[in-house]
């Protein structure tokens, strides 16, 4: 019998349908995978299970029998464990204590888990001081350490480390004879690597496709040399300078660099790690890109040159594929369609040098190819840019120069 | 009874709206525990403004500092900038309109210099609040309280001693001189210009809250501070400049009042205007025409609690009790704009 069913399962957002009568199966012993463009109702999925969000129809059943969650914690109560895309960590609390409030785990039983998982986490700092790879740890102990019997992974890899992916995979193949597990991941590589079997949505509706199916998009082969320098910045014991037309991609680096780089704010425009620290959430598409726009000066006040704003926010709109009308409110938008506006809104900006962190976070691969083709043209216009990043992978094809940092120690690839 | 997330945010306006009838049905109810007859009461309080041109004028004496505090109060709204000194500087403003009204200046300048006055002396405190803000990250909420009682303990101060009326003996100032008064508009009652230039700055705020770069980027520091700097607003810069808006704003209201209704400055010159202020740029969700309207409708509510205590022996405290529902309910249905109610009835 299927651990879990799901059965013509539909939910609606207003007028936009974010899942229409999605049905699967998911059995102990089996690692789903979970693929499609943003915004085609993946998370959404997750929420429905775990209890997130209230479906509108259909059916969910556990070992056979219906249920209906009124929250997370019901549906925690019946094993069935989240790890969400955007973290759920009580900032001011501990990593341990993060834990313990889910879970009950004692401090050794949490290090023991973080033992077979071959992750390094340091239990007793606040979730608000560390970085983004240990509160994506510190999710998927907590979500590990609650028993589960089903575990609901939405992009749960998206800040951990190479080294640290291989070993969680290890983990999960061990763990998946007692459980059934959802895993949703933009890396198709990574999908293709851990999944049984892997369901594609797209536009709210779901379909079975083999694993062999999943293309994995080829490397683009263009790379640039730098030419005149634009900016030197001094991290301690390691001095950085930023030439025209340059991509230079910083791997692993630990939290301090990253502040040190926000001080660059006068020069550069940055996109940071948390869309939250970037997007105003609560006002429309068009006034989040309105903000910091071309001005024309009037005889009092300043305005936003309406008609080149209309332009080019139907642009992003078309290039980037953005599931959204100018008028949307971006919080009703899914992660990676806010993630396409704010890249969107920073990388057609008149600028010298961009930092970005995690760029590719949450964007499917479709997306992270356009992004990546934008950054190249923009250096090719003679803008410098430095990404921060947790994977290799994702920013080999394009940089020019990469530096790495593990334990401690730094080393650069030409 | 359940809530339930909704995608699109309820409309403001409505809010509003559903705060000022609660309210009322709030006052109906407690009116009908005394035993009074909550329909005649507010028909009664109402019916009472109409009743003479006078009575129709005086809803726009009271308006008119209710407007001027509450765009003060809700332009550093905007920023989240929770300046709460709308008293204080609607002191600061009157005393300094008062001293240079005292003063013989050039006939027809004088009305103008006493409004600069009280304008700037309201500028510089709100400008204070905020820069103990950005500089030292004081609190703002602590500040700009304390700094109501500050203000009018030392504008009683003043009244006492030095500026005490050598005729009257009374702690009020002395009559301003009449060059300085705003003049009378209409015959036979209190309507003076400064009322009209109330009204000419809704259209004015609206303009620059809600239709420049600079009054975008304010509501955008107000919704995500962090957000603001890193798409490079001048967070710090704008704050300065709406605290010293507003405190214009708020200073330009005491001076009005001095020069149009009082003509002389007593320690009860604003009749909890600070307080109104919040309550209005609160309940209107920041709206400046919704400040407008709100302020009419509370003028309304004031001028004819007077009225019931003849008509019906109810405390004119009532318009109090009222005010602090609108603000109790505005708290609660803008807390709920994300959510619908449901109420279901077991079986």
């Amino acid at each position: 019998m299927a651990l879990l069913r799901v059965e013509e399962l539909s939910k609606r957002f207003g007028k936009i349908i974010a899942c229409e009568k999605v049905s699967f199966t998911l059995s102990a012993n089996e690692i789903v995978g979970l693929v499609g463009e943003n915004g085609a109702g993946k998370s959404t999925l997750v929420k429905l299970i775990s209890g997130a969000l209230r479906k509108d129809e259909g059916r969910i059943l556990l070992e056979g029998e219906e249920c209906d969650f009124n929250s997370p914690k019901d549906a925690l109560e019946r094993g069935i464990s989240t790890v969400y895309q955007d973290f759920s960590l009580v900032e001011t609390l501990s990593i341990k204590e993060n834990i313990q409030l889910q879970t009950n785990s004692s401090e050794s039983e949490i290090e023991r888990m973080l033992g077979e998982l071959g992750f390094s986490l340091s239990l007793n700092d606040e979730v608000d001081y560390v970085s983004e790879n240990s509160k994506q740890k510190a999710e998927i102990l907590k979500a590990l350490l609650s028993n589960p019997k089903i575990l609901l992974l939405d992009e749960p890899t998206h800040s951990l480390r190479k080294r640290e992916i291989k070993s969680f995979f290890d983990y999960l193949r061990k763990a998946k004879e007692r459980i059934g597990v959802l895993f949703i991941s933009h890396k198709l590589r990574e999908v293709k690597e851990i999944a049984d079997r892997v369901l594609l949505m797209k536009e709210g509706r779901i379909f079975e496709v083999g694993v062999e199916d999943i293309e994995v998009p080829k490397p683009l082969a263009l790379k640039r040399k730098g030419k005149e320098e634009l900016l030197k910045v001094k991290f301690d014991g390691f001095s950085l300078s930023l030439r025209e037309g340059e991509i230079v991609a910083l791997i692993n680096f630990p939290p301090r660099y990253k502040i040190r780089a926000l001080s660059l704010l006068g020069k550069a425009e940055i996109v940071p790690e948390d869309r939250k620290e970037y997007l105003f959430m609560e006002l429309s598409v068009k006034k989040n890109f309105a903000i910091g726009f071309k001005k024309i000066k009037g005889l009092l006040f300043s305005k936003v040159d309406e008609d080149a704003l209309e332009a080019e926010i139907k642009g992003a709109i078309r290039e980037y594929e953005i599931k959204a009308r100018e008028e949307d409110l971006v919080e009703t938008l899914s992660g990676g369609n806010q993630q396409k506006i704010m890249l969107s809104k920073a990388l057609s900006r008149d600028l010298r040098v961009f930092i970005g962190y995690n760029l590719f976070s949450s964007l499917d691969y479709k997306s992270v190819e356009k992004v990546k083709r934008k950054l190249l043209k923009r250096a090719e216009e003679g803008i410098g840019i430095i990404l921060f990043t947790e994977d290799l992978d994702e920013v080999k094809d394009i940089a020019s120069r990469i530096f790495i940092h593990e334990r401690g120690e730094m080393s650069c690839l030409a | 009874m359940k809530l339930k997330r909704r995608y699109v945010r309820r409309p403001e306006h409505v809010t509003a709206i559903y705060s000022i009838g609660s309210s009322f049905l709030l006052i109906s109810a407690l009116l009908a525990c005394l035993g009074k007859n909550p329909i005649l009461a507010i028909y009664y309080m109402f019916s009472s403004n109409f009743s003479s041109p006078f009575a129709v004028s005086e809803i726009f004496v009271r308006a008119s500092p209710l407007i001027f505090v509450s765009l003060g109060t809700l332009a550093s709204f905007r920023a989240r900038f929770w300046n709460l000194a709308g008293d204080a500087q609607f002191y600061a403003g009157a005393l300094l309109a008062t001293m240079v009204g005292l003063t013989p200046v050039f006939k027809w300048i004088h009305p103008l210099a006493c409004l600069t006055a009280g304008g700037v002396a309201g500028l510089l405190m709100g400008f204070f609040i905020a820069y103990l803000k950005v500089r030292f990250n004081a609190d703002e909420v602590v500040t700009s309280l304390m700094l109501n009682f500050a203000a009018f303990y030392f504008l009683s101060l003043l009244l006492q001693t030095v500026m005490r009326n050598p005729h009257t003996n009374w702690p009020e100032s002395e009559y301003l001189l009449d060059s300085s008064l705003l003049p009378n508009l209409v015959r036979g009652t209190r309507f003076h210009l400064g009322i009209a230039l109330a009204f000419l700055l809704l259209p004015l705020m609206d303009l620059i809250l809600n239709r420049t770069v600079f009054g975008e980027e304010v509501t955008a520091i107000g919704i995500n501070p962090k957000a603001a700097e890193i798409n490079k607003i001048d967070v710090r810069g704008h704050i300065l400049k709406i605290g010293a808006l507003g405190g214009f704003l708020c200073g330009l209201g005491g001076a009005v009042e001095v020069l149009g209704v009082h003509h002389h400055l007593t320690a009860t010159i604003s009749a909890n205007y600070g307080i109104f202020g919040v309550i209005i740029s609160t309940a209107s969700r920041l709206s400046v025409y919704g400040a407008g309207a709100l302020s009419v409708l509370l003028s309304l509510v004031i001028n004819g609690a007077t009225s019931l205590t003849r008509y019906m022996q109810i405390p004119s405290f009532i318009s109090d009790i009222i005010s602090a529902l609108v603000l109790i309910t505005a708290a609660i249905f803008t807390a709920l704009e994300k959510y619908e109610v449901i109420v279901e009835w077991r079986r």
